[in-house]
C-alpha cells in the first residue's frame, strides 16, 4: 500500500512517499480502505521533532492519523462494525496511507450526508473540540464561549459545537475573510485580533463580565490576554500552543486567582478512554447535520509536503485534506 | 385592585374574585400591572393542601407563581429596571391579581418577540426545565433526554431546552394530539404511554442502551419503569409527582445500584439563590426568539376556577394563563 512517511525529524526533511506491506486488523480492530486523510497541525509538530510525542516515535513512521473510508475487514470479536461500513477515526498505523487501522470502540460512523473528505476533517478537530467544550469546560447553554483561532480545524468545529450546546459564541480570526467564515459557522461576533485588543472587545461584548469559556488554540500568544477577559469561574482550555509557535508563556497569577479561573490542558492521547462515549453522543449530532466540516483545500496524497506548507502558512479556511 | 383568592385549602371550595387593597412594591421588588398570569399545577397542589408550600400561605391568599406585565413601581434598592418596562418573573404574594409584586432579582425584561401571555408562561416552566437539565442533570450535547409528560408547561419547556442544548429528545404523551404538539416543538420521538411500554420503547430507540436523562413530571406513576429506561450513569430528575398524585412511588434499590443511577430532586425554593445566574444565562437563549410558549387558553381572571379545572384535567397543550 502507498503511504507517506517521516524518515527524518525536521521540517526541512521532506515527507517520503513509499510502498509498505498492508496492515491487518487485529482483535478488536477494523481495517479501513482510506478515501481521505485529514492534515492536522499535530502531525506537523510531531514531524518537526519538537513535540513531546516526537520522542515516542521511531523513524520511519507513517505521518498523520485522521482518516475516513470504507471498512475492508474486521478483526476477531468485532461486532458493531462490518465490512462496507463508512467510517471515520484516528488510525493506529498512521493516516497518510491507503489503508488504516481503527479500534472498533473508537470508530465513528460516517453519516451518508457527509463525504469521505468531510469525514477526514472530523477526528482530531471534532474530538478535540468535544474534549474542550463538553468534557473539560462543561460548557452549558447561555454561557459565552470565546474560540481563539476560529477559522482553523479545531476552531471551526468548536464554534459549531458550542452553538449547538446553546452557548453564545465569540471568535477571533486574523482576517475579514476568516471572520466571515467564523460567522457562517455560528459565531455571533468575531474579533480580528490584528486590529483590536481582544480582551477589551470581549469585555465590551459581555457587558464587562467576560467570557465563561475560552477554547485556546494559540496559548503561547494569547494566554495572558485570556486571563484578563475571563469571567468569574471561567475556564480556559488549552488546545494548542499555536501552529509553529513556542510552547512557553509567562502569566500573572493574580487574574487567575481573582476569577477562580481554571486553566485546563488537553491532549488527544489522554482522551483515548473517553472516545467511545464521545462518539456515541457525537453520532446524534452528526446524523442531524449539526456539524458541517469545511474543506479549505483538497490535495492528492502525493502532495503531502505541499499540504504541510499550506497548513503552516495558515492561508486556508477549515481543513486541508489529502485524497487517497 | 381585583384579585382572585383562595379562602380554603379545598378544591371543592371555589376561589373568589374580589376587590382588595392594592399591593405595594417592597424593597427589592417590582410592582407590575399584570398583562397575564401563569397557572401552574403547583398552584392547585397548594390550594388542595397537598404541597409542602401550603404551609407558607394562610387563606385567604392569592395563588399564582408567575406573571408578566408592565412595571408601575420600583421598590427601594432595585437597579436596572424602569417604570413602563415590559417584564416577566416569579411572583411574591401571589399572581392572580391586577397588580403583582415580583422580586427584582428573579425578574427580567420580556423580549419583544413575546407577548404578555407568553411572558406569563416562561418563568416557572423554563426555570424548572433549566434547573433539571442544566443544573441537576448537566445534560450534554448528544445525550438522550426523556421528558415524561412532554405536552405540559414544564414538559414543553424541557423538550425545547434539551433540544437547544444539542440533546436527542424523547417525550411521553397520552394522545396523538399531544404527540404532534411535542414533535412540533422539537421532540425527536414521542411515546404514547397508554399504548406502549415507554421503557421498552426507550431501549429500542437507543439500541438497548437506555436514555441518559429522564425529566420526570409524573414520578408516582413512572419512577419504577424509569429505572428500566435509564442507561448506566443515567440521571432521573424528579420534578413532580403528577398533578393530583402522590406522594409515594416504588423505588427498586437494586435497579438504582446496578445502573449507577442518580435520582435528583428539585424544588423552586432551593433554586431561588441561583436564579440570578440562571436568568443571566437564560436571557441570551430566550432572546434568540426560538423558544415557544404555547398558550392553550387565556382565561379572564374571574374564570380562575375553570383554569384550575383545565389544568387538573390534563386536557391542554403548553400553558393556561389568566388575564386581568
Amino acid at each position: 500500500m502507498k503511504v507517506v512517511s517521516v524518515h527524518k525529524f525536521g521540517l526541512e526533511n521532506p515527507l517520503v512517499i513509499e510502498d509498505l506491506p498492508e496492515s491487518k486488523a487485529q482483535s478488536g480492530q477494523v481495517l479501513v480502505r482510506v478515501r481521505a486523510a485529514g492534515v492536522n497541525p499535530l502531525e506537523i509538530s510531531i514531524r518537526s521533532g519538537g513535540h513531546p510525542r516526537s520522542m515516542q516515535m521511531q523513524v520511519p513512521f507513517v505521518c498523520g492519523s485522521d482518516i475516513a473510508g470504507e471498512v475492508e475487514s474486521v478483526g476477531a470479536g468485532v461486532k458493531r462494525i462490518a465490512p462496507g461500513d463508512r467510517v471515520w477515526g484516528r488510525s493506529l498505523t498512521g493516516g497518510y496511507a491507503e489503508k488504516g487501522v481503527l479500534l472498533e470502540v473508537a470508530t465513528g460512523r460516517l453519516p451518508d450526508s457527509l463525504s469521505f473528505e468531510e469525514g477526514a476533517c472530523l477526528p482530531i478537530p471534532l474530538l478535540t473540540a468535544w474534549n474542550a467544550l463538553v468534557i473539560k469546560a462543561g460548557a452549558g447553554p447561555g454561557e459565552t464561549v470565546l474560540v481563539q483561532g476560529g477559522a482553523g480545524g479545531v476552531g471551526h468545529m468548536a464554534i459549531q459545537l458550542a452553538r449547538h450546546m446553546g452557548c453564545r459564541v465569540l471568535a477571533t480570526a486574523s482576517s475579514n475573510e476568516k471572520a466571515e467564515f467564523c460567522r457562517e459557522a455560528g459565531a455571533e461576533e468575531v474579533i480580528i485580533y490584528r486590529e483590536s485588543n481582544v480582551p477589551d472587545r470581549v469585555k465590551e461584548m459581555t457587558a464587562g463580565r467576560g467570557a465563561d469559556v475560552v477554547v485556546e488554540t494559540a496559548a503561547s500568544e494569547n494566554l495572558v490576554g485570556d486571563l484578563e477577559l475571563l469571567a468569574l469561574n471561567g475556564r480556559i482550555v488549552v488546545v494548542g500552543g499555536g501552529t509553529g509557535k513556542g510552547t512557553d508563556v509567562t502569566i500573572s497569577l493574580r487574574p487567575a486567582m481573582s476569577r477562580d479561573a481554571k486553566i485546563m490542558g488537553i491532549s488527544s492521547a489522554n482522551m483515548a478512554p473517553l472516545i467511545p462515549r464521545a462518539l456515541l453522543q457525537l453520532s446524534s449530532l452528526l446524523e442531524r447535520g449539526d456539524i458541517q466540516p469545511h474543506i479549505g483545500h483538497e490535495l492528492p496524497l502525493d502532495q503531502a509536503n505541499e499540504s504541510h506548507e499550506l497548513v503552516l502558512s495558515g492561508k486556508f479556511l477549515g481543513k486541508v485534506v489529502l485524497k487517497v | 385592585m381585583k384579585a382572585v383568592r383562595v379562602h380554603r385549602f379545598d378544591l371543592s371550595v371555589p376561589m373568589q374574585e374580589e376587590e382588595i387593597e392594592d399591593s405595594v412594591a417592597q424593597p427589592g421588588e417590582l410592582l407590575i400591572r399584570a398583562g397575564a398570569m401563569g397557572v401552574n399545577p403547583v398552584d392547585i397542589a397548594i390550594r388542595a393542601n397537598k404541597h409542602p408550600y401550603a404551609k407558607m400561605v394562610t387563606p385567604p391568599y392569592i395563588p399564582g407563581a408567575e406573571a408578566a406585565g408592565e412595571v408601575v413601581a420600583i421598590g427601594k434598592g432595585v437597579e436596572g429596571f424602569q417604570v413602563g418596562q415590559r417584564v416577566f418573573g416569579r411572583t411574591i404574594g401571589g399572581g392572580y391579581a391586577e397588580l403583582v409584586r415580583l422580586p427584582a432579582d428573579s425578574a427580567a425584561e420580556l423580549p419583544e418577540a413575546y407577548g404578555y401571555k407568553e411572558g406569563a408562561g416562561i418563568t416557572v416552566p423554563f426555570s424548572t426545565a433549566w434547573n433539571a437539565l442544566v443544573i441537576k442533570a448537566e445534560a450534554s450535547a448528544g445525550e438522550t433526554v426523556l421528558v415524561q409528560g412532554g405536552a405540559g408547561g414544564v414538559g414543553s419547556a424541557a423538550i425545547q431546552l434539551a433540544k437547544r442544548m444539542g440533546c436527542r429528545v424523547f417525550a411521553t404523551v397520552s394522545s396523538e394530539k399531544k404527540a404532534n404538539f411535542c414533535r412540533g416543538i422539537g421532540a425527536d420521538e414521542t411515546i404514547n404511554y397508554r399504548e406502549e411500554n415507554f421503557s421498552d420503547r426507550c431501549m429500542e430507540l437507543t439500541g438497548g442502551r437506555g436514555v441518559e436523562v429522564i425529566v420526570e413530571l409524573i414520578a408516582c406513576d413512572n419512577f419504577d419503569k424509569d429505572l428500566d429506561a435509564i442507561c448506566i450513569d443515567g440521571r432521573i430528575i424528579v420534578i413532580g409527582t403528577g398533578t393530583g398524585k402522590g406522594p409515594m412511588a416504588e423505588y427498586r434499590v437494586p435497579a438504582v445500584m446496578t445502573k449507577d443511577a442518580r435520582v435528583l430532586g428539585l424544588a423552586v425554593v432551593n433554586l431561588i439563590p441561583k436564579l440570578g445566574d440562571l436568568i443571566r444565562r437564560f436571557t441570551p437563549v430566550l432572546r434568540e426568539g426560538t423558544l415557544k410558549v404555547h398558550i392553550d387558553q387565556a382565561l379572564p381572571m374571574e374564570s380562575a376556577n375553570k383554569a384550575h379545572d383545565v389544568v387538573l384535567s390534563g386536557e391542554f397543550l403548553g400553558k393556561v394563563v389568566l388575564t386581568p
